[in-house]
């Protein structure tokens, strides 16, 4: 009785309301009351460091009527997709090979950990100092934020698949180059698209710390700019663009999820 | 023909320190087109000795000969048959029963045709795009049935297959996997841990003693094939049962 009270049990007084609907108002709900209360909370404190909503809604869409925001996105983006597809090219190999091989994962272990358990910007002096101020170092930068989780995710996920799996397929006659087409890479493939998922997060923090701390180009010159200006709105506005291109791609990552592995997806209809 | 002769296998125990002896002078012969099923308590080598014939592990001592031919590998004329489906899960029904034709290289209409026949033949027609976790324990173990069929083994090595299904889908596949062999005669090696379907299937139950891993006793089971619809009333039916019974209980530790 108890799990039916529990159940979400059509509200007779809205029966031609859809679930998508329902689930449609109650986020912009949310997001209107979010919105009311940081108006009031700012109109309250009347304070030069927090912008009201609509204050910051203005500089918004002044902002992206310049060119500054589009270049400065630009230049970040750049060190962002190339660090990124750095840690990938080079993380989901790795991942998968000490996945497989004990021996690799011994030797390969301790660094992992390391770099695991570094805070990244410790590292960002280092990668400067080698590599200098340019594009290098800020790709640098991104990829070493975002190669650890992509390694070990992907690391993990070959770890899941059920060793019955590998045996009937050996039972079959799989040879060790169909065994890892048709059962490793297939089965390996939700974490990749997780570790993708994890990394493009990752990638994105190390872009703009870089800018903030060490090289002040791109979105991170725009936001320090804006604080040495004390134009609370435009970094408020700069802040929420750097949220929606993160909130973007994790979207299209979950798309391409979606698309790659829909076994995970289905209903379960027994 | 399957022969296994002064067959031996020891593991590495878990906690490192010790051995596990597996199988230790194991012989068996098991004639074409015969049933075989290998009874014994959990821990006696059952799956072990599945796996030698399958090809999967190799000996310490001894060796299995099909048709007087040593096996060295998996090969096409077995097919094994797993306790816990072992189905892909990223791929549909029609996809799974062809995994063994596809890793043989059968071009993609002509195995996705043989699945569908077998699809059919396990009665699991209308199910040829779910995916395993849509379908019930009962219905995973048909697909596995059917991958193992598809490929056309003359032996069917079958570990458990019914262990993991409830008492009635049990007695339901039991009986579709009677009816299917009685049209594509088979030999089969079916280890259970289940006296009832031991004697119910096999032509012979092989009883098997654990620590070390070897054949206790074998009973020939006279019965009538194919074997009728009130088998539960047959004197002998509920006699084997005893009989296999009374050895089991004496091997409990």
């Amino acid at each position: 009785m108890r799990l039916n009270m529990l159940s979400p049990t059509p509200d007779p007084r809205m029966p031609q309301l859809s679930g998508t609907a329902l689930k449609l108002g109650l986020r912009s709900l949310s997001l209107a009351v979010f919105a009311l209360g940081w108006e009031l909370l700012a109109l309250r404190l009347d304070s030069l460091l927090l912008p009201t909503f609509t204050e910051t809604i203005a500089a918004l869409a002044e902002l992206i009527a310049t060119r500054q925001l589009w270049e400065a996105l630009w230049i970040s983006n750049q060190a962002m997709v190339l660090g990124f597809f750095l840690a990938c090219f080079v993380g989901i190999p790795l991942g998968l090979l000490i996945g497989r091989g004990r021996a690799v994962e011994r030797y390969v272990d301790p660094y992992l950990s390391v770099l695991l358990a570094t805070p990244k910007s410790a590292l960002m002096p280092i990668v400067i100092m080698a590599a200098g101020l340019g594009l290098v170092s800020r790709v640098l930068v991104t990829f070493t934020h975002a190669i650890v989780v992509i390694t070990v995710t992907v690391r993990a996920g070959l770890r899941t698949i059920d060793p019955a799996l590998i045996e009937m397929a050996q039972s079959f006659g799989a040879t060790e180059r169909q065994l890892w087409r048709k059962v490793f890479l297939r089965g390996a493939l939700p974490a990749v698209l997780t570790g993708l998922r994890l990394g493009v997060a990752r990638a994105i923090s190390g872009m703009i710390s870089v800018e903030l701390l060490l090289v002040a180009v791109g979105i991170g010159r725009l936001i320090l700019n804006f604080q040495g200006t004390f134009d609370a709105a435009g970094l408020y506005a700069t802040v929420s663009v750097v949220v929606a291109e993160a909130l973007l791609l994790l979207q299209v990552v979950r798309w391409l999820d979606r698309r790659m592995a829909p076994w995970r997806f289905e209903s379960e209809v027994r | 023909m399957i022969e296994l002769r002064g067959c031996g296998k020891t593991f590495p125990s878990q906690n490192g320190r010790g051995r596990v002896v597996a199988l230790k002078g194991m012989d068996l012969t098991v004639r074409t087109q015969e049933f075989v099923c290998v009874l014994g308590p959990s821990g006696c080598g059952k799956t072990t000795l599945l796996k030698t014939i399958a090809g999967l592990l190799p000996l310490d001592e001894g060796e299995v000969c099909i048709d007087g031919r040593p096996v060295t590998g998996p090969g096409p004329d077995r097919a094994m048959v797993f306790q816990d489906f072992a189905l892909l899960p990223w791929a549909d029904v029609v996809t799974n029963v062809a995994f063994g034709l596809e890793l043989r290289s059968v071009p993609r209409p002509r195995r996705e045709q043989r699945a569908r026949e077998l699809i059919d033949a396990v009665g699991l027609a209308g199910f040829e795009l779910h995916y395993p976790r849509q379908l019930s324990g009962g219905m995973q173990q048909r697909v596995g049935l059917a991958r193992a069929l598809a490929v056309d083994p003359k032996i069917l090595l079958m570990d458990e297959p019914f262990g993991s299904v409830d008492a009635q889908t049990r007695r339901l596949l039991q009986e579709d996997l009677m009816a299917l062999l009685e049209r594509t005669h088979k030999t089969v090696i079916f280890v259970t841990h289940s006296m009832d379907e031991a004697v119910r299937l096999g032509d012979r139950v092989v009883l098997m003693t654990p620590r070390p891993g070897q054949v206790h006793d074998m009973v020939d089971v006279q019965l009538p094939r194919p074997r009728p619809p009130d088998l539960d009333k047959h004197p002998h039916f509920a006699e084997l049962k005893d009989q296999l019974w009374q050895q089991l209980r004496l091997m409990q530790p």
